[in-house]
């Protein structure tokens, strides 16, 4: 375990030390909650409730999703993996002494430590500013939110390391990073809050694990979920990381022995 | 105690072939062609503990392939392997703690970090131990004179800078086994030498086994008692370095230079290389060259003579050619 903590810490330095980027990314965040304040107000223009929201109560929903969709980087996780695959640079990772899998997990850990330290800040300011009134919510439902977050973005770090690997079969596996892209952001409620979907839509959606990413985890904390149907959540998504990683791990060791080595 | 065992080992890379043009293009979704290449064919390999061979042989022969099925990157098609006891495709931690690969193409290291960062990082990849670590760092980077580029950014470095550095990675958890995949590619003259200084001393200093593939003559030269030449896939020849290309080396290039009008006849079984009244080139065989050139003093009184060895290059083309036709 030590060396992949290894792993976090430097990958945590470095950020600091170069990706200014990153810290750009993250304050970006704010920029899309300005952009919130003005299409929703335009929404809520002279009502009280929308799909079961409050103006305030979706803005807040608004900044809390925001900043866990900054922390989720796992985008790059199979992008990096399909370009390093595709130009022989991945054989670094195979002749070393270490878990791809948690590589990645520790690798992402680190940036994403180092992003929450300008997300966190943003988090709270907003929540106290929209948040006026006191908070509503559980709070064991906000504390299982809270614990959800890493979770979640652990489980697509897994998802997207499953998908880079396919490099090895397919050689290329942009198209399949397209795609999947598109669904997740919509099932994870990045596009729309999910529950102003249809009943049945949403049945289908409880069971599958990229709305336990932002948005289940955005509405227990803001109080707009209560504990139970969040306990339902964390169990959703704790099944599909537990199969998500099986698979990978399965998917690793079936691809790399079909992996001839191109680019080298 | 052998090191490396293969027998037999064969690589077929199965490769997907499409006709030219668009129209090929589009046939080729349909209907897919796939052309078999036989990249390593029945190869027998012995290497003991502290040896350090040369692999050489000409573009496409299949040392890359080689050193990929011994790392245990690829899956041998068929045939038997062993590293250090283990087969090397299984890639267990236990068997990845005890060799490295350096490949002069392909980095191994991490571009957003800095050498210091990425040997401490390999230090809790490997559990080197504390002291272990700050004797390695301290000699490695001495060796190389690395000092000053410890604390920036891989990706800035040049390329030889950053293959120093390779290296050094490569061996602070003192591993048994080093595969060498053209590590001076691309480097200058000053570079390589220290370059090949530094191989030397690993190798007799720690008894690190060594396999070295380059296209430079001279890294196998210094430093590999024993070649093995590979063409076509095939093991074409394995034993000295010198006796390689002695064997090969079957002439030697003789320069005169006269102070008058000298008008020169090329002596028997050589051939002319170049031709003015001054001065004459040509190749003759190395036996008995020292008797022609003496001949040729008394007959020609030339103000200077000169004997070479032939130029490198042309007896490789010949080793990789005779080799081809045997
Ligand atoms: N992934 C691959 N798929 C199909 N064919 C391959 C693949 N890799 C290599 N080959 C083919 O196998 C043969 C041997 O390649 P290899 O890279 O081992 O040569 P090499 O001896 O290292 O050559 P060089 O000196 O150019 O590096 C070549 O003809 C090459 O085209
Ligand atoms: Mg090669």
């Amino acid at each position: 375990m030590k060396k992949y903590m290894a792993f976090s810490k430097i990958f945590f330095k470095a950020q600091i030390i170069y990706r200014f980027d990153v810290a750009v990314t993250a304050i970006e965040a704010l920029g899309r909650i300005l952009f919130a304040w003005l299409i929703w107000g335009a929404v809520f223009a002279g009502r009280d409730v929308v799909g079961g929201f409050t103006f305030r109560s979706m803005l807040l929903y608004y900044v809390v999703s925001s900043c866990i969709a900054t922390l989720d980087i796992c985008f790059g996780v199979s992008s990096e993996i399909n370009h390093e695959v595709r130009n022989g640079l991945y054989t670094k990772f195979m002749v070393i002494p270490i878990n791809q899998q948690l590589y990645w997990l520790s690798k992402n850990l680190g940036v994403v430590s180092y992003l929450a330290m300008f997300v966190l800040p943003v988090a709270l300011i907003s929540g106290w500013l929209f948040g006026a009134g006191g908070y509503a919510g559980q709070p064991a439902a906000a504390i299982l939110g809270l614990l959800m977050i890493p979770l979640g973005l652990a489980f697509m770090v897994t998802f997207h390391f499953f998908i880079g690997i396919h490099a090895f079969k397919f050689h290329d596996v942009g198209f399949f990073i397209y795609f999947q892209s598109a669904l997740v952001q919509f099932t994870q409620g990045g596009v729309i809050p999910i529950n102003l979907l249809p009943d049945t839509v949403l049945n289908i959606l409880r069971l599958l694990p990229f709305p336990h990413v932002i948005y289940t985890p955005s509405m227990l904390l803001i109080g707009g979920m209560d504990f139970r149907e969040g306990l339902f959540s964390a169990g959703v998504l704790i099944v599909w990381l537990a199969g998500m990683s099986a698979a990978a791990q399965f998917a690793y060791k079936r691809l790399r022995i079909k992996y001839d080595g191109v680019g080298i | 105690m052998n090191v490396i065992t293969t027998q037999g080992l064969s690589k077929i890379y199965k490769r997907f072939e499409k006709e030219a043009g668009l129209k090929g293009s589009v046939k080729s979704l349909f209907n897919r062609k796939f052309t078999e290449k036989h990249a390593v064919s029945a190869f027998d390999l012995n290497i003991e503990k502290g040896e350090f061979v040369g692999l050489i042989g000409p573009n496409g022969a299949g040392k890359t392939t080689l050193v990929k099925m011994l790392t245990g990157i690829i899956a041998p098609t068929s045939g038997e392997i062993s590293v250090l006891g283990y087969y090397p495709n299984k890639l267990e931690n236990a068997f990845k703690k005890q060799y490295a690969v350096v490949m002069g193409q392909k980095s191994q290291l991490f571009f957003e970090l800095t050498p210091t960062d990425t040997f401490r990082l390999f230090k809790e990849l490997y559990a080197i131990p504390d002291d272990l670590y700050k004797r390695n760092v301290g000699y490695f980077v001495e060796l190389f004179g690395v000092s000053q580029f410890l604390n920036v950014q891989v990706r800035t470095l040049s390329l030889g800078e950053r293959m120093k550095m390779e290296l050094i990675v490569a061996l602070l958890h003192s591993p048994g086994v080093l595969f060498l995949d053209e590590p001076t590619i691309g480097l200058d003259a000053a570079s390589q030498r220290q370059m090949r200084l530094f191989l030397k001393e690993v190798n007799r200093e720690k008894g690190t086994t060594i396999l070295l593939t380059s296209h430079y003559m001279e890294d196998v030269r210094s430093l590999c008692p024993r070649s093995i030449v590979i063409g076509g896939g095939a093991k074409i020849y394995d034993g000295s370095t010198d006796n390689l290309f002695d064997s090969y080396q079957t002439r030697k290039k003789i320069t005169l230079a006269f102070d008058t009008e000298t008008d020169f006849t090329v002596p028997y079984n050589c051939e002319l290389i170049d031709k003015s009244p001054y001065k004459v080139v040509f190749m003759a065989p190395k036996d008995g060259d020292a008797r022609l050139i003496s001949t040729l003093a008394q007959e020609y009184t030339p103000i200077d003579i000169s004997a070479e060895e032939e130029d490198i290059g042309a007896v490789v083309e010949r080793i990789y050619a005779g080799g081809m036709n045997r």
